[in-house]
């Protein structure tokens, strides 16, 4: 049987193949296990199911997200999913009760997300994410590669995809879809600063609702270290 | 050389554990299925069973058995989500026998599914992301984790590695989806060489744990391997490595026996991959596959020595496993009750006699637990966790949550408060939907702890903890062999009574009364009760006080 490729999902299995096979064993894949996450994993997964992904354990997820992850674990085949999580010192020191979320949440993201993530992204010079022009205003002029605020190659291979992409994509593969999205959840992140979205509003509007923060900070510039 | 055992070849000629189950689950004139295939659907966590209360009845109308499937999740750590626990309650009720009922190993099992409903079943799971994949079979079973991952960073690793575990051990055949869901089997894809089992699988079912002392509840020794948590600072920093432990014998057998694992060294935490596969292909190579009665690593090591499974073990890995570090355990039972997080959430480890989640009259437990994960905010934030005691775990409950959790389960006959003795007290399903029962046990378990309470009572005894487990065989789905107290049934009402075993579950008991009825296990246990409660020293557990006095 001849599978039919979509032309986003040409692009984006050439894009991958072209960024894995340029930086053999120093590639990884950050996944939140999000809403959309599975179209990526998928691809990814066709092309090496070994390819290492790095999934943030904040602390603070839905036990859904868990739960898909470890289905999808399951489904796809992924043998190199490696879930980090916030150093027990740094939570002891800045946030012993996990309340910072409320009083100061881009300590609490860099804590939980921002510097985990760095330190596990040493061994690689590249990485790949699944962010998307229409996520935001910030994301619509993402490039195909860019250079990271760390100075990392940071690939995007679903920076075009729409949401009919993506759902025709989720329909074609067979993929389960995250268990919040039927209830009203758009984009997941922690369960503190994660709410569920009206209709008409963006995908991202239920993430730090109330508050001017648009981003955790993993794409943005780190300030420098006192 | 011995002939191989007949299931190695059914093994061999399944097509990576497909065999003919495909056609045979739409062959609605016959409820069961043929040997082969009832067999190799273990493997894909399912056995067929039948009503063992209908057989006489049947049997007198020239029926055929009341054929009905029972199916296993495999839910490493026995985590679930809110959701997921939902979707598993409406599988009960509609494809199954309406009760939800708790293993020993931290899952779920369905009962009374009839064939027709197999595949529906199994779909359903797959829609709340949960299978049955490995839950029976030659192969690693569902990997059972220290209850509670949201107790200490700890205990989330520990539950993390039986979740590393599982996935990594999980049969790489895509036989699941094609039989029960449906999928296409992928053509011209990469051939399906399995590459830890091989085309064979292992010689028999392989369990695996991960503790985090001081609680021994998931019982490390009992399984084929397991894994101790060392902790520094708050995490996991490697495992004391436990090897050969079982619980399955027959009786009058002596070549057939309960054994306790055995520590063989140390890793670091981030080994832990390596050493579960080093252990696993050992078994795999060297496992006994001529006799199912004698294939499990228990046997494996003691036929071959200790001494030469670690040499064999250490061959296969880069880092050799280093001397055990130290660690203690204070007992494998619950901790019942409310108790708060770090952050001020709330888990609260409610009691479930046997693990059957059911609604019998005024006591509504089900739909206590329906109405409980149904809470808003709950759902999206909270966590059921089942524990190798067969209990639940209502886990990460706000302050609201609390208080609506003790109205419902008030509203619903829940009682939490029962006897100490009721508290440690478990029992394997048995009749009657179990094949392999010889006696009854969750049904008759209940009854027998209110006779031997009221033997603590008269005795003063009765804030004594003291670990009861019964099975309906001598396979020790409960682990009778390391209770205080374990009974194993022999024949209809009769029980082999067995003493000595360690509270914290690191020795094994030993034989005290042989295929004794009611009456005979009360009168061997009443004098011994007194002798107990006059003599034990300050803190002394019955199973070492047994010990001790010579009793076993």
């Amino acid at each position: 049987m001849l599978e039919t490729l979509t032309k986003p999902e040409t692009e984006a299995l050439d894009l991958l193949r072209t960024s894995i096979a340029a930086h053999p064993g120093r590639i990884a894949l950050v996944s939140s296990f999000g809403t959309e996450s599975a179209a990526l994993l998928d691809l990814v997964a066709r092309i090496d199911r070994s390819l290492p992904v790095i999934f943030l354990d904040t602390g603070k997820l839905f036990p859904d997200t868990i739960a898909y992850r470890n289905a999808l674990i399951t489904r796809l085949r992924l043998s190199d999913v490696r879930t980090i999580r916030p150093d027990p010192a740094h939570l002891a020191s800045f946030d012993p009760n996990g309340t910072l979320f409320a009083r100061d949440p881009d300590l609490c993201c860099s804590l939980r997300k921002t510097m985990p993530l760095d330190d596990a992204l040493l061994p690689f010079e590249a990485w790949i994410s699944g962010r998307k022009h229409t996520q935001s205003d910030s994301r619509a002029t993402l490039q195909a590669t860019e250079t990271g605020p760390d100075g990392r190659i940071i690939v995007n291979p679903l920076r075009a995809w729409t949401q009919t992409d993506i759902e025709t994509y989720f329909t074609s593969r067979n993929l389960p879809h995250h268990p919040l999205q039927a209830d009203g959840f758009a984009s997941i992140g922690c369960h503190t600063c994660t709410r569920r979205i009206q209709p008409g509003e963006p995908p991202r509007a239920g993430r730090w609702s109330g508050t001017g923060k648009i981003e955790c900070g993993i794409f943005l510039t780190r300030p420098v270290a006192a | 050389m011995a002939d191989l055992a007949r299931n190695e070849t059914i093994k061999a000629r399944s097509d990576f554990l497909r065999g003919t189950l495909a056609e045979e689950l739409d062959v609605q004139a016959f409820g069961g299925l043929g040997e082969d295939d009832g067999q190799l659907i273990k493997f894909h966590g399912v056995y067929v069973q039948d009503d063992r209360d209908l057989r006489p009845e049947r049997a007198k109308r020239k029926l055929d058995l009341a054929y009905m499937f029972m199916a296993r999740l495999r839910v490493p750590g026995g985590v679930l989500t809110p959701r997921q626990y939902l979707a598993m309650d409406r599988l009960a009720t509609e494809r199954g026998n309406a009760t939800v009922r708790l293993t020993t190993r931290q899952t779920i099992q369905f009962h009374g599914v009839i064939k027709s409903n197999v595949r529906e079943a199994m779909r359903a799971m797959d829609a709340a992301l949960l299978d049955t994949i490995a839950a029976c079979g030659d192969v690693n079973r569902n990997v059972m984790a220290a209850a509670n991952p949201y107790l200490s960073r700890a205990h989330g690793e520990a539950v993390e590695a039986a979740r590393q575990l599982s996935a990594h051990f999980l049969p790489r055949t895509g036989a699941w989806r094609e039989i029960f869901i449906g999928d296409e089997r992928v053509l011209g894809g990469e051939p399906e060489a399995e590459p830890i089992y091989g085309p064979t699988y292992l010689p028999r079912k392989f369990k695996m744990t991960v503790a985090v002392p001081p609680s021994n509840d998931v019982d490390v020794f009992a399984h084929d391997l397991s894994f101790i948590a060392i902790v520094e600072g708050e995490t996991i920093v490697g495992y004391n490595v436990v090897a050969g432990g079982g619980m399955g014998a027959s009786h009058g057998e002596p070549a057939t026996y309960p054994r306790v694992g055995d520590v063989i060294g140390y890793c670091a935490a981030a080994d832990l991959i390596p050493v579960a596969e080093a252990v696993v292909t050992v078994q795999r190579d060297y496992g006994d596959r001529t006799n199912r009665k004698h294939a499990r690593l228990k046997y494996t090591i003691d036929t071959h020595g200790l001494d030469w499974f670690k040499r064999e073990v250490n061959a296969r890995l880069a880092t050799p496993l280093a001397p055990a570090r130290a660690f203690e355990f204070t007992g494998n039972g619950d901790a019942l009750g409310w108790l708060t997080d770090h952050e001020g959430l709330h888990h609260l480890t409610l009691f479930i006699e046997n693990g059957r989640i059911a609604d019998v009259g005024a006591w509504r437990l089900k739909s206590a637990l329906v109405a409980i994960n149904s809470m808003p905010d709950f759902i999206d934030r909270g966590a059921i966790i089942m524990t190798a005691n067969q209990n639940i775990i209502i886990a990460r409950a706000s302050d609201a949550d609390r208080a609506a959790i003790e109205r419902i389960l008030a509203e619903h006959g829940v009682v939490q408060h029962v006897s100490v003795l009721r508290e440690g007290a478990m029992a394997c399903v048995a009749l009657p939907t179990c094949g392999l029962a010889l006696a009854e046990s969750e049904r008759y378990l209940p009854h027998l702890i209110t006779a031997i309470d009221a033997l603590l009572t008269e005795n003063h005894l009765s804030d004594q903890r003291i670990t009861v487990r019964m099975t309906g065989c001598p396979n020790g789905c409960a682990r009778p062999y390391i209770a205080e107290i374990g009974l194993v049934g022999r024949n209809p009402g009769r029980y082999n009574l067995l003493l000595g075993g360690a509270a914290d579950g690191s020795r094994l008991n030993t034989i005290y009364r042989e295929n004794a009825d009611e009456a005979e296990i009360i009168a061997a246990l009443s004098p011994l009760f007194t002798q107990f409660a006059k003599d034990r020293l300050p803190g002394e557990g019955f199973g070492d006080y047994t010990r001790r006095a010579g009793i076993v």
